[in-house]
């Protein structure tokens, strides 16, 4: 017994001799290739269930494999797709302002986006206009935005266009909340990559009620509501 | 020794104060969501609420989307599989399939049902036979209402704002509602896939502009006459972007017309003068949208709820 006791001590410390040490790297890269080969096999028993993203093919070439949830679909992406960023769900967005105030940087990364199919270029737009504005003027009290980062601009009796200058918005989405409340909710609020300095534990997610905030793969950054909610 | 205890204490408080105060309390963050109250534009003043009694009727049907009433009071509605028959008590008479989902619904005065389909019209009897398909005008026409009297139907199509003027056979004779940039005519206005119609007792064309907010009013042959209506978060006023989204005349040429975002019924005189509320955005849920309407020969309303998959009847009291 104290044989052995010894030679696990010494097989802690380091190995006993040249032959040891390459049988423990073999030994190290042969488990890595099972998990591997494990990984691929489960994310293939996944993918054969009805709602699998193949339908049970490999995972070479599959449309889906960018938004596939299994946890060992990375193993099948491309390196550089692998990488993941912070980006804010539309669906869940609540539009509390706290993207506006937690943000790490001086001028949050959050910024409005306006998604010009889904926009009806309304002359009454509620994004732009306060609720109950007396006159549809760009006057300051008459608009939504505290920063009035929206222009407004007229394209032909009765539209107009809108858009945003993103180095006057400070994400408070102040015009998604009325826009989704009162119009067709083509403005919603993204973080902008461009600004983002992706932190490890994002602070606005963080403080997010509504648990909107999640990684998303890089190649794929922005989250939109599809067209075709255009209410 | 107390002294030094003292400066600890004082040292002590002050940093808790000073760590309270930089990271923001819970004040300020509910004051952050407080401050637009959208709910309280919701509410609805009970005082123009106009007393009805209410049904419901739940049709076998999945995902409806269309309503319409025949002379006989008979109601029919349309969904992704097909369209169902139900007497004015709401029993169940009838149903067939059809293979595209139905978009847009009206009975004829001869009793053909006329479907609206994405881009085209069919016409079936009531036993399901389907008698004719019509041409689609135009192959980006998306249909939203139909409206049939004894001499035109008119079909509304929300992707190219305008209303398709046919014969009662199917024979497509002009468009209504042309935007005119010499003569100032904006045209429709319709900035979401809600634009309804409906023809008068005495066969003109009333046509919705949501975006314009009003109704506008078109003699048979396709001129204007006048319209009616403004935008405003006032219950006399239709809100939001784009509103109304649907309506029904009523026998004695009153409007019923449907609201989305701040979800209302609401009657208006034969003037466009408001009369009152019918229900409130409190008796629907969150996203109810696309409140098709339709009234019977005895002046009950009826209100399709396509979320909860029912068809409301008020009556009055």
């Amino acid at each position: 017994m104290p044989g052995t006791c010894k030679g696990m001590q010494t097989e802690l410390t380091k190995p006993q001799s040249r032959r040891d040490f390459i049988r423990g790297i073999l030994r190290n890269v042969f488990l890595a290739v099972l998990a591997c080969f494990g990984g691929t096999v489960i994310l293939r028993k996944v993918c054969l269930k009805a709602d699998g993203a193949d339908h049970g093919k490999a995972c070479s070439g599959c449309p889906d494999l960018v938004r596939c949830k299994s946890p060992y679909s990375w193993l099948a992406r491309p390196v550089s797709t692998r990488r993941t960023v912070w980006q804010l769900d539309p669906a869940k967005c609540i539009q509390c302002g706290r993207c506006a105030t937690n943000c790490v940087l001086r001028i949050s990364a959050v910024k409005c986006v306006h998604r010009f199919e889904m926009c009806g270029y309304c002359k009454l737009c509620f994004g732009f206009f306060q609720p109950g504005a007396d006159t549809l003027t760009s006057a300051a009290e008459n608009q939504m935005c505290p920063t009035g980062a929206i222009r407004r601009k007229f394209i032909e009796e009765p539209y107009y266009e809108y858009t945003i200058d993103e180095s006057l918005c400070i994400g408070c989405g102040r015009c998604v909340k009325t826009c989704g409340a009162f119009g067709n909710g083509s403005l919603i609020l993204q973080v902008r990559h461009d600004l983002c300095v992706n932190c490890n534990e994002c602070s606005i997610a963080r403080n997010c009620p509504a648990g909107a905030y999640r990684r998303v793969p890089a190649d794929e950054p922005y989250l939109f509501k599809p067209a075709s909610q255009n209410t | 020794m107390i002294l030094c205890l003292v400066f600890i204490a004082v040292a002590v408080t002050a940093v808790i104060v000073m760590w309270r105060g930089l990271s923001g309390g819970k004040c300020e963050d509910k004051n952050s969501e407080c401050r637009y109250d959208i709910d309280a534009l919701k509410k609805t003043d009970t005082n123009l609420l106009i007393r009805t009694g209410v049904c419901f009727i739940k049709p076998s049907i999945s995902n409806l989307k269309a309503l319409a009433v025949d002379c006989s009071d008979n109601i029919y509605v349309g969904g992704n599989t097909g369209i169902e028959i139900l007497d004015s008590a709401g029993i169940r008479i009838s149903g067939f399939a059809i293979s595209e989902p139905v978009h847009c619904l009206s009975v004829s005065p001869y009793g053909d049902i006329l479907a609206g389909l994405k881009d085209h019209i069919e016409v079936y009897g009531r036993d399901g036979t389907r008698k004719a398909v019509w041409k689609s005008p135009d192959f980006k026409t998306e249909l939203t209402s139909i409206s049939a009297s004894s001499t035109f139907v008119f079909a509304a199509d929300y992707v190219n704002r305008i209303v398709w003027r046919y014969s009662p056979g199917g024979e497509l004779l002009g468009r209504v509602g042309d935007k005119d940039n010499a003569q100032r005519k904006t045209g429709f206005v319709v900035p979401s896939a809600f634009f309804d119609v409906s023809v008068a007792n005495d066969g003109s064309l009333w046509a919705a502009s949501p975006g314009q907010h009003r109704l506008e009013h078109f003699s048979p042959d396709g001129g204007f006459i006048s319209y009616w209506g403004k935008a405003g978060l006032d219950a006399k006023s239709f809100c939001g972007c784009c509103n109304p989204s649907n309506f029904a005349l009523m026998p004695d040429g009153s409007f019923v017309t449907s609201e989305k975002h701040i979800v209302r019924v609401k009657v208006y005189d034969p003037e466009g003068r408001f009369k009152g509320i019918i229900s409130g955005q409190e008796e629907w849920s969150k996203g109810a949208v696309g409140l098709d309407l339709a009234v019977d020969s005895r002046g009950r309303i009826l209100v399709l709820d396509p979320q909860a998959g029912t068809v409301r009847l008020y009556s009055k009291m």
